[in-house]
C-alpha cells in the first residue's frame, strides 16, 4: 500500500499532474551547490576539473538539482526502497555459488590491455603510506 | 573487576579484526584463495574488475559466517545486505569494497577468556558489535626499487576478493593484557571451529586495534586506529607504546586527532599514516548487484548440528565431569589438539588433575621452548598415562618422574614400545634406577641412624622448631639415594618423634 | 555480388533477419557471402574501404566503431559449415552489430569512451556468446554514448551518430549506433542496452523496432554496467518478428555469472505472434498525453492506437501519477550507481592512464578526466553527491522509495489493463548540437520511458509513423509498456500492427 500526497510539478513540458501542493511532509535539502562542495566532490571521485570547468559544472549541476527537489515533497513513510525492480512481485534473494575454483592462471589475456606491468606486478607511482 | 590505570587514565581499547575465511574459491569469484602463488595468476577478471564483471556469492563464506555467529552466541540474521564502500586505492580494483554496513550477517555475541592480574586469575567477557563478511583487497609491494625502473609500487590482485569475516567489538578493554587476551581467544575460536587456518604470518588474522584514554569517569577520548597487527607480541607493543604516547600528548597539554597509525617493530613506535583527506566518507549503498542474502533458520539449524563442540562447552565438560577447576578447563581447551590430548592421558589413567598439572607444566613448557604444537610432541597420551599411573601408584617420586619424563620427550625412539607405554616407563625406571624406596623397614633403618647422626635437628624439633625437619629431610633422601618415598619419610619421621 | 542481389527479389540489406535465416538454411546464399555483404556495407559507412560496385552508396551514419572482417568471416564460415551439416542455430549465419557496451574478445570495446580506447577484453558478454551460439555472425561493434549515458548519441568519444532519415538530426541514444545501423540497412538486427529508454527511444527515432525486456531476463555478465539496478539488454530489428528470433537467444539465466539474473527461463517469443487481439485492454496513461507532446507525435501515436482497436482492442484511460517524478528519480539512481560503477576505470589496470602525472593521485585525476566525457563527469559528480555524507537519506533512499510507488502504480493499472501503450518520446529526433548546453532539457525527454525503466518492466518500440521535421518525414514510435515476464504478448501487439501497418518496412531516403 503506498501512501503518497499528489505533488503538482510543472516540468518544462508543461504536464502538471495535481493541482494541490500540499506543505512538504520531507524536505529535501535546499541543495544548492557550493564551490567548495565541486571540490570536494571532485576530490571523491578523482576528476581533475579546472576552475572555470568546475564552476561551468556547477551550475548546470544546480540547474539538475532545482529539477530534482520535487521528491522531497513525496511522503514516503512506511515505503521500503525498490533495489531489484522485480522484487515488488516476487522475493529476489543472493544466489549462493559452491566453492570450487575453476578460474585457470590467464594473467596475459587478462593484463593485455594494462598500462604498465613489471613482473605480473601492475606498477603505480610509488605510495607512500 | 580491575582496570588498570595508567598515569593515572584509563585506558578504552576496541578490536577490529580481519579473519581469513578457510574456503578453497573467493567470496564472489572462482579464483583460488591458496597463499604464495605467483603475481596476478590468482586473479580472474573478476578480481581485476575488467568491465562487465559481476559478483556471485560463495555458500561456504557464508556457511562460516554462521559457524562464527554460533559459536559467540550471536543473532545470524535472516536477511542481511552487501553494500558498496567506495574509495580509491591501488589494491583496490573497483574502487570500492564489497563489504556490509547497516545490516550485517552476524549481530552481537561475545567473547570469554581468562585473564592472569598480578595474583589473580579473572573471568573477562569482551563484547562483540558485529562481524560481518566483505572481501579483501590486493597487496601493494612498495619495497622492491627496481621495479618498473625505481619509483613504482607494485600491485598484485591475487589477494583481491579472498573472503574475510570482520570482528568488531565493543571498546571493553582496558589494558593492553586484555587485548591480547581477547585476540588470541578470538584466534582460538575460529581456528578451532575450522572457519580460518588462523596463520598471522600469512595475513590470514588481522587486527585493529582502537585506543584511546580518559580520565575515569570522563567521556571516551578521542581515538586513533593502529592497524594491521599480526602478532600477539606486536600487539601488546604497540597499544603500549600508543597508550603512553597518547597521555603524553594530553599531559603537555595537546589534542589527541584521530589518525589511522602503523606499528613499526624496528623501533617498537606508532606512526600516523599520511592522512587521506575525505577518507571518511565512504559512501556506502547496497550493492545493487547482490540482492539480500536470506539465511533460512533451517540452515542455521543444520549448521549447528554439525559443529563441533565448542572450546567453552567443552571447558564446562571438563568442569563437570573430571572436576577440574575453570583455569585448567580453559587452558586445557585451547586447541582441539590439546584438549584431546588431555582427554586421552585421562582416559588411559584416571588421574585427570595430575595429567592437567602435567600438560599445563612440563609438557606445555617443553612445547613453547621448541615451538612446536602439541600434535607434534614425542611424548604420547599414552606415555604421559603411563607415566601419570606410576607417580600415582608410589613407585616413583615426582622429582623421579621428571628424569622419567625427559627421557621419553628427548629419546623416544630408545624405548621400544612392544608391549606397551607401561612397560616404556617401567624400563626407564629400572634403567635408571628410580624407583622409590617403599620399603619400610630399611628406610627405617635408614631414618634412625639419620636421626642419631643430628642429635641437635632432633632437639630443636621437639622443641618446637618445625623447620629443624628440613635439616632431616635431606640427609635421609641422600643416604636413600633419592629413592625414598618423601610421604613415608615424613609420615615415619612424625612416628618417630611424635 | 550484384548478381546475387538481382537474384533475389530484393537487395540482401532489405531482408529480415528471419528471411535470411530461411535463405540461408534454403541455401539461397552463404553465410559468408551475406557476411562479406553487410562488412563491405559497414566499411562504406566508416569510410574505409572501396565502395561496392553498383548499387550501394556511402553513408556517415558513424555507426560503426569498430569492424573485424577477418574474424567476421571466420565466424559465417564456421556457420556455414553448420548449415551443411544441418546443425545450425536457430539464426545460422545470421548477421548483427554489437552495441560497444557489450565486451567482445574478437573486437575492441570502448563503451564510446576515450577511457577504453584500444581495449580488448579477454571473454565475450553473455548476451554475445548466446547470439553466437544461436549462429549469429557478428559484423561490428556500434557506437554509443559514452558508457550509456545519453539520449541522443551525442555523447560518444568517437563522434556522434547521424540519423539516416535525416543526417542533420540525432538517432536517439544512447543505442544510436543499433538504431541508425539498421536503419540505413547496414546489419540487419543489433542489440543495444536499455537503462532509462536507451532502446526504445532510438527505435522511436529511427523508426525500427526494439524491446527491452523484463529486468533480470537477459545476463549483465559482459555489459558494461552504467547503472546496475536498471540496465538491460536487448534486441533490435526492423519486426517484432526479428525481434522476438533475436529475444529468445539472448535471454536466460546466468547464475553462474550474473546474481541479478533471474531464474526465468527464455521462451519462444514468438509463439504468440499472430494472436488475436479481441478484448486486449489497453491502458493510455493520461500522463503521457499532456500539453508537452508535440501534435505531430501524438498524430502518429493516435493513429496506431486506432489501428489496434480495430483489431479488436480496447483503449481505456488510466493514470501513472508519478510519471514525472520518474525523471529525478532516475537521474539520481543511475548516476549515483554509475558514479560506483565507474571507479574501476582508474588507468591502473586497463583503459586510459594519463602520460603525465605527478603521484599516484594526480594520475588518478588526470586519466579519468582526459579519459571521461562532460556528460560521464557531470553524472559522476552528481552520483557522487547523492550518495555522500549527509545527502543519501535525501536523495538515494528517498528515491528508491518513490521507485517502489512507481512500481505499484504500474501493479495498480495492470490489474484493469493487458498491456499500456503511448508514446515513447514527447517528440520527434531533434537536430544535432540542439541541446548542446542544456543536458537537463535532454532528461525532460525521456518522460515516458523512464518510468518502466524504473519499475524493471518490459517495453517495446513499434514505428507508428511519421511526424514532420520540417520537410522530412521523421519516425515516430508507439511505446507498449507490459507486465512483468510478458514479452511475448508486447510482441503480439507489435506483430499485428505491423501486419496492419507498413512503417516498419519504410526506409530512408537513398538506403
Amino acid at each position: 500500500m503506498t501512501r503518497y500526497k499528489n505533488v503538482r510539478f510543472k516540468s518544462q513540458l508543461g504536464l502538471t499532474v495535481a493541482p494541490q501542493l500540499k506543505p512538504a511532509f520531507f524536505t529535501a535539502h535546499k541543495m544548492s551547490l557550493q564551490s567548495q562542495d565541486m571540490v570536494r566532490m571532485a576530490s571523491l571521485a578523482k576528476l581533475e576539473i579546472n576552475p572555470q570547468e568546475l564552476e561551468l559544472m556547477r551550475t548546470s549541476i544546480n540547474d539538475f538539482f532545482k529539477m530534482v527537489q520535487a521528491i522531497g515533497s513525496v511522503d514516503t513513510t512506511g515505503v521500503e526502497p525498490l533495489a531489484h525492480p522485480v522484487a515488488i512481485i516476487q522475493d529476489v534473494t543472493l544466489r549462493l555459488r559452491d566453492d570450487v575454483v575453476s578460474e585457470t592462471n590467464r594473467r596475459e589475456a587478462n593484463q593485455q590491455s594494462a598500462p604498465a606491468i613489471d613482473r605480473g606486478l601492475f606498477l603505480v607511482p610509488k605510495v607512500v603510506e | 573487576m580491575s582496570s588498570k590505570l595508567v598515569q593515572g587514565y584509563e585506558v578504552v581499547i576496541g578490536f577490529e579484526t580481519h579473519t581469513q575465511l578457510s574456503t578453497q574459491s573467493k567470496i564472489f569469484s572462482r579464483a583460488s584463495v591458496a597463499f604464495g602463488a605467483e603475481p596476478n595468476t590468482q586473479a580472474c577478471a573478476v578480481d581485476m574488475a575488467l568491465p562487465g564483471t559481476l559478483p556471485v556469492m560463495n555458500k561456504a563464506a557464508v556457511e562460516r559466517a554462521i559457524q562464527f555467529g554460533l559459536a559467540v552466541n550471536a543473532h545470524v540474521a535472516e536477511r542481511s545486505i552487501f553494500a558498496r564502500k567506495n574509495y580509491f586505492y591501488p589494491d583496490l580494483p573497483k574502487g570500492y569494497q564489497i563489504s556490509q554496513f547497516e545490516i550485517p550477517v552476524v549481530q552481537g555475541g561475545e567473547v570469554s577468556f581468562y585473564l592472569v592480574e598480578g595474583k589473580e586469575t579473572v573471568h573477562k567477557t569482551v563484547r562483540l558489535v558485529r562481524a560481518h563478511l566483505e572481501e579483501d583487497a590486493g597487496k601493494s609491494i612498495h619495497e622492491d626499487t627496481e621495479l618498473g625502473g625505481g619509483g613504482q609500487s607494485g600491485i598484485d590482485l591475487n589477494r583481491a576478493g579472498t573472503p574475510l569475516l570482520e570482528i568488531v567489538t565493543e571498546p571493553d578493554m582496558r589494558s593492553s593484557d586484555e587485548a591480547v587476551a581477547y585476540a588470541k581467544e578470538l584466534h582460538k575460536i575460529v581456528t578451532w571451529i575450522g572457519i580460518c587456518d588462523g596463520n598471522m604470518q600469512e595475513g590470514s588474522f588481522r587486527c585493529d586495534a582502537n585506543v584511546s584514554v580518559r580520565k575515569p569517569g570522563a567521556p571516551l577520548g578521542t581515538r586513533r586506529e593502529i592497524k594491521n597487527l599480526n602478532s600477539f607480541k606486536f600487539m601488546q607493543q604497540a597499544i603500549d607504546f600508543e597508550v603512553r604516547w597518547q597521555i603524553e600528548e594530553l599531559e603537555d597539554g595537546r589534542t589527541i586527532q584521530q589518525a589511522t597509525v602503523l606499528f613499526d617493530p624496528d623501533t617498537g613506535e606508532t606512526r600516523a599514516m599520511r592522512t587521506k583527506e575525505d577518507s571518511a566518507d565512504y559512501r556506502y549503498f547496497p550493492d545493487p548487484d547482490l540482492p539480500p542474502l536470506v539465511i533460512d533458520r533451517g540452515w542455521v539449524a543444520r549448521v549447528k548440528g554439525s559443529m563441533t563442540e565448542l572450546p567453552r562447552v567443552m571447558a564446562q565438560r571438563f568442569v563437570a565431569d573430571y572436576a577440574l577447576p575453570e583455569y585448567d578447563a580453559t587452558t586445557l581447551t585451547q586447541s582441539k589438539a590439546m584438549a584431546a590430548y588431555f582427554e586421552a592421558t585421562a582416559k588411559a589413567y584416571n588421574q585427570p588433575k595430575l595429567a592437567s598439572n602435567w600438560i599445563m607444566g612440563e609438557v606445555s613448557r617443553r612445547l613453547n621452548a621448541s615451538d612446536i604444537g602439541i600434535d607434534q610432541a614425542p611424548v604420547s597420551a599414552d606415555r604421559l598415562a603411563a607415566l601419570i599411573s606410576r607417580i600415582h601408584d608410589g613407585t616413583i617420586s615426582n622429582n623421579a618422574a621428571k628424569e622419567v619424563f625427559e627421557a621419553l620427550w628427548t629419546t623416544p625412539g630408545d624405548w621400544v614400545a612392544e608391549t606397551g607405554p607401561l612397560s616404556v616407563v617401567d624400563s626407564i625406571i629400572e634403567a635408571k634406577g628410580l624407583k622409590q624406596m617403599n620399603d619400610t623397614g630399611a628406610l627405617e633403618a635408614i631414618i634412625d641412624e639419620v636421626l642419631a647422626a643430628h642429635p641437635k635437628n632432633v632437639e630443636e624439633f621437639k622443641a618446637g622448631n618445625a623447620k629443624a625437619l628440613n635439616g632431616l629431610v635431606g640427609p635421609i633422601m641422600k643416604a636413600s639415594k633419592g629413592k625414598a618415598n618423601p610421604a613415608q619419610v615424613n609420615a615415619l619421621l612424625m612416628k618417630k618423634l611424635g | 555480388m550484384s548478381s546475387l542481389v538481382t537474384a533475389l527479389s530484393k537487395p540482401l540489406h532489405d531482408l529480415t533477419v528471419a528471411e535470411l535465416a530461411a535463405g540461408l538454411k534454403a541455401k539461397t546464399f552463404s553465410a559468408t557471402e551475406v557476411a562479406q555483404y553487410f562488412v563491405t556495407r559497414a566499411q562504406n559507412d566508416m569510410g574505409t574501404s572501396d565502395p561496392v560496385q553498383g548499387a550501394d552508396n556511402t553513408w556517415g551514419t558513424g555507426s560503426f566503431l569498430a569492424l573485424n572482417p577477418e574474424a567476421t568471416l571466420a565466424q559465417a564460415q564456421a556457420a556455414d559449415a553448420r548449415l551443411a551439416a544441418g546443425t545450425g542455430g536457430a539464426l545460422e549465419g545470421v548477421p548483427l552489430g554489437h552495441k560497444d557496451i557489450f565486451v567482445t574478445q574478437s573486437f575492441p570495446t570502448t563503451a564510446g569512451s576515450k577511457m577504453l580506447e584500444g581495449y580488448r577484453s579477454p571473454f565475450d558478454a553473455t548476451v554475445v556468446r548466446q547470439l553466437a551460439e544461436a549462429g549469429m555472425v557478428t559484423v561490428g561493434k556500434l557506437n554509443c554514448d559514452e558508457f550509456a549515458m545519453g539520449s541522443a548519441n551525442e555523447n560518444s568519444a568517437f563522434g556522434p551518430v547521424r540519423n539516416p532519415w535525416d543526417m542533420t538530426r540525432v538517432p536517439g541514444g544512447s543505442s544510436g549506433g543499433s538504431a541508425a545501423a539498421i536503419a540505413a540497412r547496414l546489419v540487419p538486427a543489433a542489440t543495444g542496452t536499455d537503462t532509462g529508454g536507451s532502446i526504445r527511444q532510438p527505435a522511436s527515432f529511427c523508426g525500427i523496432t526494439g524491446i527491452k525486456p523484463t529486468y533480470g531476463r537477459a545476463s549483465r555478465y559482459g555489459m558494461i554496467s552504467y547503472a546496475s539496478s536498471l540496465d538491460q539488454a536487448g534486441p533490435m530489428a526492423r519486426t517484432a518478428e526479428d525481434c522476438a528470433l533475436l529475444l529468445r537467444a539472448l535471454c536466460g539465466p546466468d547464475p553462474d555469472r550474473d546474481s541479478t539474473s533471474l531464474d526465468v527461463p527464455s521462451e519462444d517469443f514468438s509463439r504468440s505472434l499472430n494472436d488475436s487481439l479481441e478484448g486486449l485492454r489497453i491502458g493510455i496513461p493520461k500522463e503521457f498525453f499532456g500539453e508537452g507532446l508535440a501534435s505531430d507525435v501524438r498524430t502518429a501515436v493516435d493513429a496506431a492506437l486506432a489501428e489496434l482497436t480495430k483489431l479488436g482492442a480496447k483503449l481505456l484511460p488510466i493514470s501513472l501519477p508519478l510519471t514525472e517524478l520518474s525523471i529525478p528519480v532516475y537521474y539520481i539512481i543511475a548516476p549515483a550507481e554509475a558514479s560506483s560503477n565507474l571507479s574501476r576505470f582508474d588507468g591502473v589496470k586497463f583503459g586510459h592512464r594519463a602520460n603525465n602525472f605527478t603521484d599516484l593521485e594526480s594520475m588518478y585525476k588526470k586519466s579519468r578526466a582526459e579519459g571521461f566525457g562532460q556528460e560521464v563527469k557531470r553524472r559522476i559528480m552528481t552520483g557522487t553527491y547523492v550518495l555522500s555524507h549527509g545527502y543519501y537519506d535525501a536523495y538515494y533512499l528517498q528515491a528508491q522509495k518513490i521507485r517502489r510507488m512507481i512500481a505499484q502504480d504500474f501493479q495498480n493499472a495492470f490489474k484493469v489493463c493487458d498491456v499500456i501503450a503511448g508514446p515513447v518520446a514527447p517528440k520527434v529526433a531533434w537536430r544535432l548540437g540542439e541541446n548542446a548546453n542544456d543536458p537537463v532539457a535532454d532528461y525532460l525527454a525521456d518522460i515516458f520511458t523512464l518510468p518502466a525503466s524504473l519499475a524493471g518492466l518490459p517495453g517495446m518500440s513499434v514505428p507508428a509513423g511519421f511526424g514532420s521535421g520540417q520537410g522530412k518525414p521523421l519516425p515516430v514510435g508507439l511505446q507498449l509498456i507490459g507486465n512483468y515476464f510478458k514479452e511475448a504478448q508486447l510482441l503480439n501487439v507489435a506483430h499485428r500492427l505491423q501486419q496492419a501497418t507498413d512503417f516498419h518496412l519504410f526506409k530512408p531516403e537513398g538506403v
